[in-house]
């Protein structure tokens, strides 16, 4: 269980590498809900939905300088909390 | 010479004009412990997207995620195109919509700087879909007519059956795709120009022909049958 096999977690056989996705999941996403509402709108934006940082700003109604630098908090914050290996 | 952390990341994103990533790329080459934070920007990219496609659980559409999944630029410009586009293969339309709902309650989204505008992107239910002066050029705009705020550029069936169209926003640097489907137009895809201009743009539109390529069955229609399918109201 150290490599996720990439598609073993998705054909979901319902053995550990299912279980392991499914906890993997719920780490990322408790993180994200612990982000100020702010900086998650901008990593969901840009990181789970895939807008280029100008959608992104559009989007949220504000300047790009102002969605970057939320997002930049924002993955600091997760990479804090999530850890950097992986 | 540092590369402060924002930067690193608008790299990882894919983001930056040629020259700072030229710039990023010669300061990658000679730094190890750069190239690490790099990778972990990657990591968590990946780990976000996987995360959420795994609550969200239903496929897209076939046409949308085969739009979505076109829609990363193909030039080797940048180092995590296969995050960026593994991110667009997952978009979610539920997500869109969860989004929605957490912006202030509101339902309609100004696309751009001309907020005062009444808006030209809706999200709903279903996903975006065109509203407004789009909606309207959508339905009734050909190739070739005058472009006011909206121009069309290709219509084309796609996959799946239905018409498609690419459009461009004037005024607001924005491109996409939208489908035609029982009750209006989804939009399928958008990309933003950025002020980097030329360059950029030339990469967006790259992005939207490779989405349209994916798309599309056979050939994009010719003026006729453009206007055919216009007065058939884009039906089948």
């Amino acid at each position: 269980m150290f490599a996720d096999a990439e598609l073993g977690e998705r054909v979901g056989d319902g053995g550990e590498a299912a279980a392991h996705a499914k906890l993997e999941a719920n780490e990322v996403r408790k993180a994200m809900q612990s982000l100020p509402e702010e900086q998650r709108e901008a990593v969901a934006l840009v990181c789970v939905d895939g807008l280029a940082y100008r959608e992104a700003a559009n989007v949220l109604g504000v300047p790009i300088g102002t969605l970057t630098s939320r997002l930049a908090r924002g993955r600091e914050a997760l990479q804090r909390m999530l850890g950097a290996a992986r | 010479m540092t590369i402060d952390d924002e930067k690193l990341m608008a790299y990882a994103d894919g983001e930056l004009a040629p020259d700072e990533r030229a710039q990023i790329e010669r300061a990658l080459a000679g730094d190890a412990t750069l190239r690490e934070r790099l990778a972990a920007h990657q990591r968590l990219r990946k780990r976000l997207s996987e995360a959420f496609a795994d609550v969200m659980g239903e496929p897209l559409p076939e046409s949308l995620s085969v739009a979505v999944s076109g829609a990363a630029p193909r030039t080797a410009e940048v180092v995590d195109l296969s995050a960026r586009r593994e991110a667009r293969t997952k978009w979610s339309v539920r997500e869109w919509t969860a989004m929605a709902a957490s912006l202030a309650g509101g339902v309609l989204i100004g696309f751009g700087a001309l907020r005062d505008d009444p808006a030209l992107i809706a999200v709903t239910a279903n996903g975006m879909s065109a509203r407004g002066a789009l909606e309207r050029a959508l339905d009734t705009q050909l190739a070739s007519d005058e472009a006011e705020a909206v121009r069309i550029g290709l219509s084309f069936r796609a996959r799946g059956g239905g018409y498609c169209r690419t459009f461009e926003l004037n005024a607001q640097d924005t491109a996409g795709i939208a489908c035609r489907g029982a009750d209006g137009w989804n939009i399928a895809m958008t990309t933003a120009h950025d002020a980097q201009g030329e360059v950029r743009m030339a990469g967006a539109s790259d992005a939207l022909l490779a989405a349209v390529d994916e798309m599309i069955v056979g050939e994009p229609l010719d003026a006729e049958a453009e206007a055919r399918a216009r007065d058939g109201g884009w039906r089948e």
